[in-house]
């Protein structure tokens, strides 16, 4: 303890005596450094993307890529018209309709406009398909074709609810933008030309209204949102402090250089951010406001130091010199802390919330300098006086000491009061809903939010769920089984109450088989033949105008057509209820190859909490666990240091009770705020517990007095540095982008609470036990055992919060009759690899037969164990356990298989009873000394192959085809495969492997094969023979037994001690 | 303990010994199980002892390790009894029995709770086990820290997806077991069998620890409170005035935390292993760092790994006895990757202070299902006196061992 105090002294003394006899040097260096750092914020730029807010590795955002590489990538813009009065059948309106379609062509980046005007009506004239637009030259019409269109869009399923309202009220122009992303300046493009349209037309009718809605105006949003925060929230910011410092320094100079600090501070962080390249959105945004929060405390305990000497008679300089020698170590220690809990935000799935860790790290740091060397040095310069002393604080630490009192006299029943107020908090924590309508991230000074609430209200919703429906094949979408389980879908989904309007080329399909029936209502249904439905789509492309093709309905090889479900606003609990259901519904409903996983933007909003509260749940507990390694380094006591878990965890729960209490609903911002306070909360919690400590080992003081001690010197400091952090956070509740308001608000509970439990439940448990001097260790070890069960419990209240994700399948493609050998060879692989899905896990003993080439043998009995994992991105897990020979009984080999990247392995020693992590490197190495390699057992995912068809050849009695596959991962000892694949059951019977060389290395022959539960095919034995040494080596199985109710629990690495 | 476990047991054992009958061989599924081996070691020292207490040339012995395993068909419930018995020729104090392991462990789910004697490893690093903290050492069976002694414990287990959390209520401190006086490396005086537990003696130590992977990372945190494992040594005078001075072992009450985490990348595995301890003497730091690397089929179809370590102990003379406080270890382990399984381990620590070695050479080979065949030799070389190797520094040995198992 002291030899550590002694050398932070000598450091901090050296600093004050270098800062205040060169305070010109200190101050012009600090400049060139913030000029340096700071000059990259001409690098800055606003993104303006929803996407930012997703990692590039976010399942659901993969799974919307790819949808959109099979159909088209693209956004929208949609304009929501509302004539004062009547519905918009009026032949002026519809005119003007007709002008805002032709008009929106010439926005940038418009590649396709829908109205009600352009919509392609198809009718029947004689034999002839007559395909036109809905309505055309209005104006000049009469009364009676108006009429007839009209209740044709009324009929028309693709529109109404859609592109007009039931009642013809309100109608919509849906303009969809494909956007090169080359610029950060096409959005706003691309919506300034759509703002201008719609003025246009609000001009030329007065009293109507058009609202702009859609995912561009979205991504607008986005940005301007940030833009509105930077010049409001900072300058109200910036506003609020110069008066909260005056109030509390009542030193002009004080206030000048503390102001002067946070400015740097957020500069140079803002600099670092655009070297880095960092796009600016609302979320990063709020870090200056954070830094300059934080960045006030360690200058404001500085200067607090140095006006208390000053009053006390001492000169300036030496004053300075003094404060700093004081407060360095707990300054530094709590930027530390504070540093790790925003560090911690690299955990989060949403790259905003990373960078807003690191920026605001940045700027602590930048903080922590600026206020320990500049700002000595600066006010060296400056005419700094000590103010008067003043009756407030007096009365306030009268006040407190009076708490001391109390708390330390009646400290059980403040324990058990305090005790009771924070479980009672903490037990409501399951009733906080997670609620993410994006819509609603905006507050009303927003337009989006205005025009996007009022659009769903009048004519449609904003939240797409997009599925992309499988057909069994590619032109399979003909097939009647497939419309049919189509239009069964569409239908369900139409009965669903969320849902505002479906679009399903089901709808299409039926509409052309009427006009092919010359418009008979009776002929509404879907065509009985597959050629009749090809034929009618092919005569329906062929008739329609550019850009209004179905392109982005069907997929080119016309293999899956595209469903969209609109749905209304509605709380994100609902939308997860539907998405589970419309899932449920395809898995039951249709056939087993139309099974498809929703996406979309909506999708990847209902989900991103939990993927974010499970991401930071690994980053809060390594943070909570080294924030408690450094406050006991820094306390230099580990029972204090464990005892600090319970003031630093517990507010952050209370929090969330409250909040649950209070509002219920919370967005994204609920992963992020346990870091974002976790590094703050702790700084109280330091200063109290270094004065207590202080007190105990250096003035020897028992506990009532050391608590009293801590009260009467870090009482006043605490209750201003916390109101200053809650003003400035509180200061975030006015953005106008709704995940900073309640992390601002949520920061601000948890900074007030953390006061409050620094203040009465950290005490009375430091009492906890105080019977006499003796008995001291006893009580350190009750507090430690306290400590833990508090940390426990508090895991198992975030651990209730971890959602568990939805599994994702997706069907096999079937390209068999393809020609094209490469797509033919996948298709015959895929086709093996799915016959054997499904199996869930499986255990099964076998005998393995090592001949050397003179015949000499040797044997090995292993157990293999496999969890099937049915994510496609992910390989299969596996446990390899040995039986013989019996020295190395008992050694196992976990593998989690990857497809492209090494696999993670770890092997169990069992005479250690070790687990070490080894490297996946050594695939193509002997396996156990046997002729398999480690990869002929486990490299049998999918995606582990670029494969090729060669030919189809008599295997046995069998037919196979043989496809050559080459391995795609790295490390394989192979250059390439020949595998046989028989064309009754689709198992490999054979494999021919090449080693890097291309000669013929080893054969693989697959024998015996054996169905279990009429469904998996296994070999019961497998040879392998190397031609290069002449050496074999068979595999004789046991029975298999599957669905054995083994779980992910028994393939992780905590569970290989128990796999015997 | 066994008071509540016995008759349990035993009535469980009863049953499934029936079982056994109908089903052998099913090993792994579930089902009653023995496995086990039976050694014989011959080891010669190469030099005179130090003392003339001490025996010289060889010494022989034999060790047993049968290990009795149940479990449920539901794989639920698991019970292990592993008990061990050395017979040493030389040696009293290196004859000597353990129960290894003798537990029941009950997996719900997510949840795993083990009662009863265990033993588990902590850590990533090979030339020192630093956080490996929760059983004691066997001493005198090897040098090099990697037997231990059962420890009984309460241990619950709860893994969830963002890592595993372990909770374990210690249950009977146990000391380290030392050879005799005349014995080989040993100490040089009669060890008094109390040992002084400064701090008192307590017998319910605590620990937790958090481990998880992520991506190529493996990470361990723990904190440990409890009696040390390791001892200070003091000098006690003899039973009688004129009877030479005694050695007495002294455990002191500490506090650690510490991590550990492995990079594993291609074949590079980097390695930490750090802890604070707070208790014994001043609060000291300690930290093992280093790499393996390997060339995979290097020759042919074998398999060379080259290692290097660095040790640093911050911890005063006042603390527990430790061979490692500033050191480099270096070695290399050749696995031909035969039928046989045939491997080689060469490996020293270096003092970086005086440049003491500890040298190690193993060299093992399999010659049937059931033997295998060890060769083990410590050399002990430039030991300079005031290193705490000098103890050793004629204990050089080679050993041969002879296992079959079963």
């Amino acid at each position: 303890m002291t030899s550590k105090g002694k050398q932070s002294d000598g450091t901090a003394r050296a600093l004050g005596l270098f800062t205040t006899t060169r305070p010109w040097l200190v101050v012009l260096l600090a400049l060139a450094v913030m000029a340096a750092a700071g000059s990259g914020v001409r690098f800055l730029e606003f993104s303006n993307n929803y996407r930012v807010f997703f990692s590039p590795e976010n399942p659901d955002l993969v799974a919307f890529d790819e949808f959109q590489n099979t159909y088209t990538k693209n956004d929208n813009v949609m304009f929501v018209v509302q004539p004062a009065e009547g519905d918009v059948f009026d032949p002026e309106l519809l005119e003007g309709i007709e002008w805002l379609t032709a008009e929106a062509w010439r926005i940038p980046f418009a590649i396709r406009v829908d109205s009600i005007t352009n919509f392609q009506h198809s009718w029947a004239d004689g034999d002839d398909l007559t395909v036109e637009d809905l309505a055309r030259n209005a104006a000049s019409r009469t009364s009676a074709y108006l009429a007839e269109r009209r209740d044709v869009a009324l009929a028309e399923p693709l529109l109404v609810g859609n592109l007009i309202a039931p009642d013809a009220r309100t109608t919509g122009v849906n303009v969809t933008l494909q956007y090169p992303e080359e610029s950060l300046a096409e959005v706003p493009a691309a919506v300034g030309h759509a703002r201008d349209l719609a003025d246009q037309m609000r001009q030329r009718f007065p009293g109507l209204r058009v609202g702009l809605t859609g995912v561009s105006m979205l991504n607008n949003a986005f940005a301007e949102a940030g833009q509105t925060d930077a010049t409001t929230l900072m300058p109200g910011m910036f506003l609020a402090l110069v008066v909260l410092m005056t109030v509390v320094l009542r030193s002009a100079a004080g206030t000048i250089g503390t102001l002067l600090v946070i400015a740097f501070s957020s500069l140079t962080a803002l600099g670092v951010a655009g070297y880095l390249g960092i796009k600016l959105n609302p979320i990063n945004l709020t870090a200056p406001v954070i830094i300059m929060t934080l960045g006030i405390a360690d200058s404001v305990h500085l200067l607090v130091s140095a006006l208390h000497k000053m009053r006390d008679g001492a000169d300036k300089i030496s004053a300075i010199r003094e404060a700093l020698r004081i407060n360095l170590l707990p300054v530094a220690i709590t930027s530390v802390t504070t540093v790790i809990g925003f560090l911690s935000l690299n955990f989060s799935d949403a790259p905003p919330f990373r960078e807003l860790g690191n920026i605001t790290a940045v700027g602590i740091t930048a903080a922590l300098g600026y206020s320990v060397v500049f700002l000595p040095a600066f006010l060296s310069l400056t005419p700094l006086r000590a103010p008067k002393r003043v009756d407030s604080g007096a009365r306030l630490h009268g006040v407190l000491m009076r708490m001391a009192d109390l708390v330390t006299t009646r400290h059980r029943l403040v324990l058990a009061v305090s005790g009771t107020i924070a479980i009672v908090l903490i037990a409501w924590l399951p009733a906080i809903q997670l609620e993410d309508q994006f819509v609603k991230y905006f507050d009303h000074r927003v337009d989006f939010r205005g025009d996007a609430e009022w659009g769903m209200e009048n004519l449609t919703g904003i939240y797409l769920i997009e599925f992309s429906v499988p057909a069994e094949s590619a032109e399979g979408i003909s097939e009647p089984a497939y419309l049919d389980g189509l239009d069964r879908f569409a239908s369900w989904l139409r009965t669903q109450p969320e849902v505002d309007h479906v679009y399903s080329y089901s709808d299409v399909i039926k509409r052309l088989n009427r006009n092919m029936h010359g418009d008979s209502d009776e002929w509404y249904a879907l065509p009985a033949e597959r050629d009749l439905a090809a034929q009618y789509l092919l005569l329906y492309e062929l008739s329609l105008p550019y850009g209004l093709d179905l392109n982005d309905r069907i997929s080119i090889d016309k293999s899956s057509t595209r469903v969209t479900a609109t749905l209304s606003g509605m709380p994100t609990s609902e939308v997860r209820a539907f998405l589970d259901r419309a899932q449920l519904w395809l898995g039951s409903e249709a056939p087993d190859y139309m099974y498809t996983a929703p996406t979309g933007a909506a999708v990847m909003f209902a989900y991103i909490s939990q993927r974010n509260i499970e991401s930071m749940l690994g980053g809060n507990v390594i943070a909570i666990i080294l924030i408690a390694g450094v406050m006991m380094i820094a306390l230099r006591s580990f029972a204090i240091g464990a005892l600090s878990l319970i003031p630093n965890a517990v507010p952050i729960l209370m929090t969330f009770g409250v909040w649950a209490l209070l509002v219920r609903e919370v967005g994204m911002a609920a992963a992020t705020v346990s870091a974002t306070s976790l590094g703050i909360v702790v700084d109280d919690t330091v200063h109290f517990l270094t004065k207590y400590l202080r007190a105990r080992r250096e003035e020897q003081l028992d506990r009532p007095e050391a608590i009293r001690y801590a009260f009467d010197t870090v009482g006043t400091a605490l209750v201003s540095t916390t109101v200053i952090l809650a003003f400035g956070f509180a200061v975030l509740a006015f953005s106008t982008f709704r995940i900073n308001a309640q992390m601002g608000l949520l920061t601000t509970i948890a900074i007030v609470l953390a006061l409050a439990v620094d203040l009465f439940l950290l005490p009375a448990l430091l009492m906890v036990g105080h019977r006499s001097r003796s008995t001291e260790i006893d009580s350190m070890k009750l507090q430690l055992g306290k400590a833990t069960s508090v940390l426990l419990a508090g895991l198992i209240g975030l651990a209730a919060f971890s959602p568990t994700a939805m599994a994702q399948t997706t069907s096999p493609a079937s390209y068999l009759e393809e020609v094209d050998p490469v797509k033919k060879g996948r298709a015959i692989a895929a086709r093996s690899d799915f016959s054997d899905r499904g199996f869930s896990d499986s255990i099964v003993a076998l005998k393995m037969l090592l001949r050397n080439a003179a015949g000499a043998e040797s044997t090995r009995e292993l157990v293999i164990r496999t969890l099937e994992v049915i994510d496609e991105d992910l390989g299969d897990r596996s446990v390899v356990i040995f039986d013989s020979p019996r020295d190395i009984e008992g050694t196992a080999l976990l593998s989690h298989a990857k497809i492209l990247d090494p696999d993670d392995q770890w092997l169990y020693l069992p005479a250690l009873k070790r687990v070490k992590r080894i490297s996946s490197v050594n695939k193509s190495g002997p396996f156990v000394g046997s002729e398999f390699a480690f990869e002929d057992f486990t490299a049998l995912e999918l995606g582990k192959y670029d494969y090729r068809w060669l030919r189809e050849e008599a295997c046995g009695d069998l037919v196979c085809d043989v496809v050559e596959r080459t391995p795609r991962y790295e490390h394989s000892g192979y250059s390439r495969q020949e595998s046989w694949v028989d064309q009754r059951d689709f198992q490999v019977r054979r494999v021919d492997f090449y080693d890097r060389r291309g000669d013929l290395l080893k054969t693989l022959e697959l024998v015996d094969y054996r169905q279990y539960d009429g469904s998996f095919w296994r070999p019961q034995r497998m040879e392998m023979r190397n031609h290069q040494t002449g050496k074999s080596t068979d595999l004789v199985y046991g029975d298999y037994e599957f669905d054995a109710g083994l779980g992910d629990r028994d393939f992780e690495r905590g569970a290989l001690e128990r796999a015997r | 303990m066994n008071l509540v476990l016995g008759p349990r047991l035993g009535l469980r054992l009863g049953a499934v010994a029936a079982f056994a009958v109908v089903a052998p061989g099913a090993a792994l599924a579930q089902g009653f199980d023995v496995a086990g081996f039976l050694a014989g070691e011959a080891r010669a020292f190469l030099e005179e002892p130090a003392s003339t207490s001490q025996f010289n040339g060889v010494q022989a012995s034999l060790a047993f390790q049968p290990e009795f395993r149940f479990r449920t068909s539901d794989r639920r419930h698991q019970f292990r009894v592993t008990p061990f018995v050395r017979v040493d020729s030389r040696d009293s104090e290196r004859t000597h029995f353990d129960l290894r392991e003798a537990f029941w462990r009950v997996t719900t789910g997510d949840v795993e709770v083990l009662v009863g004697m265990n033993t588990v490893f902590w850590g990533v690093a090979e030339s020192r086990h630093l956080v490996d903290v929760i059983n004691q050492i066997d001493f005198v069976e090897d040098v090099d820290g990697e037997d231990k002694l059962g420890q009984g414990m309460i241990q619950v287990g709860w893994q969830r997806d963002w890592g595993r959390l372990d909770g374990f209520v210690l249950l009977g401190f146990r000391q380290m077991t030392l050879p005799g006086a005349d014995g080989r490396l040993g100490l040089p005086l009669k060890v008094v069998d109390e040992a002084y537990y400064p701090d008192g003696r307590r017998d319910v130590d605590f620990a937790l620890r958090y481990s998880h992977y992520i991506g190529d990372f493996d990470l361990g945190v723990h904190v440990f409170r409890g009696t040390n494992r390791e001892a200070s040594f003091r000098v006690v005078p003899g039973e009688r005035p004129d009877r030479m001075p005694r050695t007495q072992a002294v455990y002191r009450e500490i506090s650690q935390v510490g991590v550990d985490v492995q990079w594993t990348q291609n074949a590079w595995l980097w390695k930490f292993e750090g802890l604070v301890r707070e208790g014994d003497g001043r609060t000291f730091g300690a930290a093992v760092a280093g790499v393996e690397y390997t060339l995979f089929q290097a020759f042919g179809s074998a398999d060379l790994g080259l290692l290097t370590e660095f040790l640093v102990d911050g911890r005063d003379d006042s603390a527990a006895v430790t061979l490692f406080d500033r050191d480099i270890f270096v070695g290399t382990r050749l696995a031909l990757n035969d039928v046989w399984d045939t491997q080689a381990l060469a490996g020293a620590v270096v003092d970086l202070r005086d440049g003491s070695i500890a040298a190690r050479l193993e060299v093992e080979r399999r010659i049937s299902n059931r033997l295998k065949l060890e060769v083990d030799g410590r050399f002990f070389v430039n030991v300079a006196s005031t290193n705490n190797l000098a103890l050793f520094r004629q204990d050089s040995f080679l050993n041969l061992r002879v296992a079959y198992g079963f």
